[in-house]
């Protein structure tokens, strides 16, 4: 299944892409996208996604921590988002 | 104006001809302005500085749209604004064109040990805040948050995501910036010197825009064009309105022109269409100074709807007379209910729900859709609010958690000798107080439950795409929730009597 990454600030800088779309096994959940992402991405992205503090991680705009946490399953067209703080006003 | 011997400035009656009030070291008198009439808020600073040969004075005033009563002309000091429910339109129906302030008084604390101390604590509250680098660097410029959230209000509220969003980003904002500013005394310095370097709008600059002004002139005309909202941010500051109800005002007519409800004889031949944002400018310069078009959107969405006639109401996006800024409440319901029951109308700065929008986890995380429990998120939001503003006091920090109401609170009681204020639970109670006194102020002018009202796309028209699809803001239930956790009367929206006597409001029963 296909799944559609967005990522923002320093973590688009380290991918150097605004987007991408990752191929994923049937069954897989967030965990599995994440270390992926480390995997693909390397040392540096890994460290800088586990600093950011209050990274909210958006599956298909909702927040991961209502839809199972790091165990959220996945669906083929899902899109996440890896949004580090940002603010409006 | 502490500096110069007084706390507030209470203006009443109307001048005879135009004036601007100059307070300086406890004196105050009304000088002449009637040179001042016509001119834009950055010339008016100029001159009143020049004519008491002072650069250090700092000014307050209105632009061509205040004077012209404008309903959404704001009070413009410097580069800053207080934008929001018409104040300038006060300011010009008193023919009161600016308040000229210079103060060499030294501030009198009751405890300045203490007071040293506290701000020690507060310093260290915001270096060490997880988000004050972020905020710190760019502000609100950028638009992200909310289209990924899909509920950036696009085509009149009518979409949640705008096309091209990315070019609104704060990376691309990062890449025109001058320089960082920041208000009196702020060590976070969140503003912003904006400047076009190329383009349509080469050389326009502005101390800006902020998240809100991003929106105003590119959602409701459904273009995402950085230029644009450099320009037209500047524009307004100029004239002296608010960007929020101007491009919302600017959204209402687009939609009015694409259903046939006004034409071009209407706009004087100005092509409305969405992703033709050609025309705002001129509209802009319509509005402030009541021209053609500009006359009747000058009145506000709901006055102007009402004006138009033939259904247009239905596309006014306002509560209580006041437009919504931007986030579209179906994609967050303690945000919207907010927007719903703020005294002044639809103004995000009530009582902002962070929790919702950036997944603040105090008092607790929130699942922004859901409706359980968000009457009383709402009112913890509104009170922490109107606690913080009672100090006057910037409402980022603490909606951040920089400043906890414990440092807060022994702020407040160091600076006045109140030993009260040092009680959290207190301060609290403050905050409640205050939003049912300004609630209470409502009741007497004759507001109620039928004022708590949104446009009935916002609760009957399921958004129709993007991440918040299929959602609406289900009103009834939340509005109940709400009176509940506030302890109002739910059939009437009005404060019960055991509720003011509990809060020492008593005074305003049966007024």
């Amino acid at each position: 299944m296909n799944v559609e990454i967005l990522f923002f600030g320093q973590l688009r800088e380290l991918a150097a892409v605004r987007q991408t779309t990752f191929v994923m096994s049937d069954g897989a959940r967030l965990v599995d996208l994440i270390k992926h992402l480390g995997e693909e991405y390397g040392d540096a992205f890994r460290r800088e996604l586990s600093n950011i503090r209050r990274l909210q991680i958006l599956i298909n705009g909702q927040r991961h921590t209502f839809l199972g946490g790091m165990e959220a399953p996945l669906k083929d067209g899902d899109t996440v988002v890896l949004l580090p703080p940002i603010f409006g006003g | 104006m502490k500096f110069a011997g007084f706390d507030a400035i209470i203006v009443k009656g109307i001048a005879d001809t135009p004036a601007f009030l100059w307070v300086h070291d406890g004196q105050y008198e009304l000088r002449d302005a009637t040179y001042l009439r016509g001119l834009d808020c950055d010339d008016t600073h100029t001159l009143i500085r020049e004519e008491l040969s002072d650069p250090n004075i700092r000014v307050a005033c209105i632009g061509p749209a205040g004077e012209r009563g404008v309903k959404y002309a704001g009070i413009f000091s410097d580069r800053r604004a207080c934008g929001r429910g018409g104040g300038g339109t006060v300011m010009g129906s008193k023919n009161l064109k600016a308040i000229a302030i210079r103060g060499h008084q030294r501030l009198e604390l009751a405890d300045r040990e203490a007071f040293a101390a506290a701000v020690k604590e507060q310093i260290k509250g915001y270096r060490t805040n997880r988000e004050f680098a972020t905020f710190s660097e760019s502000g609100t410029q950028n638009s992200e948050f909310t289209n990924v959230l899909g509920m950036f209000p696009t085509k009149n509220f009518r979409e949640g995501v705008l096309p091209n969003w990315e070019q609104l980003e704060r990376t691309e904002y990062n890449k025109l910036r001058v320089r960082k500013t920041r208000c009196y005394s702020c060590m976070i310095h969140c503003g912003s010197i904006t400047k076009m370097g190329t383009g349509n709008y080469a050389g326009a600059w502005s101390e800006g825009p902020e998240y809100e002004t991003i929106w105003a002139f590119t959602g409701p005309v459904a273009l995402a064009d950085i230029g644009l909202t450099i320009a037209a941010d500047k524009l307004c500051d100029d004239l002296g309105l608010d960007t929020i109800s101007t491009g919302s005002a600017i959204g209402f007519a687009y939609e009015l022109y694409e259903r046939g409800l006004i034409t071009k004889k209407d706009t004087g031949g100005l092509e409305l269409t969405y992703g033709n944002n050609e025309p705002v400018m001129q509209l802009i310069r319509q509005i402030a100074y009541r021209q053609g078009l500009g006359d009747i959107l000058a009145e506000g969405t709901r006055e102007a709807a009402r004006r138009i006639g033939h259904g247009a109401e239905q596309y006014a996006i306002q509560v209580k007379g006041l437009e919504l800024p931007a986030y579209d409440p179906r994609g967050a319901k303690s945000h919207g209910l907010n927007l719903m029951t703020s005294n002044i109308g639809a103004d995000h700065n009530t009582g902002y729900a962070p929790q919702e929008i950036f997944g603040a986890p105090f008092p607790r995380e929130v699942d922004r859709f859901a409706v359980e429990g968000k009457g009383e998120l709402t009112k913890w939001n509104q009170d922490l609010t109107a606690l913080f503003e009672t100090g006057i006091l910037c409402s980022f920090a603490p909606s951040m958690g920089m400043l906890s109401e414990e440092v807060y609170g022994r702020l407040l009681s160091a600076a006045t000798g109140v030993a009260d204020f040092s009680d959290p639970a207190y301060l609290w109670q403050v905050g409640e107080r205050i939003f049912n006194l300004e609630r209470m102020f409502n009741v007497r002018e004759g507001f109620g439950i039928k004022d708590d009202v949104f446009p009935k796309r916002l609760t009957e028209e399921p958004m129709p795409g993007g991440p918040s699809a299929g959602q609406v803001f289900e009103a009834e239930p939340l509005l109940t929730d709400y009176y509940q956790a506030r302890g109002w009367d739910v059939k009437t929206g009005i404060p019960t009597k055991a509720k003011l006597n509990e809060l020492g409001l008593g005074l305003t029963i049966g007024k």
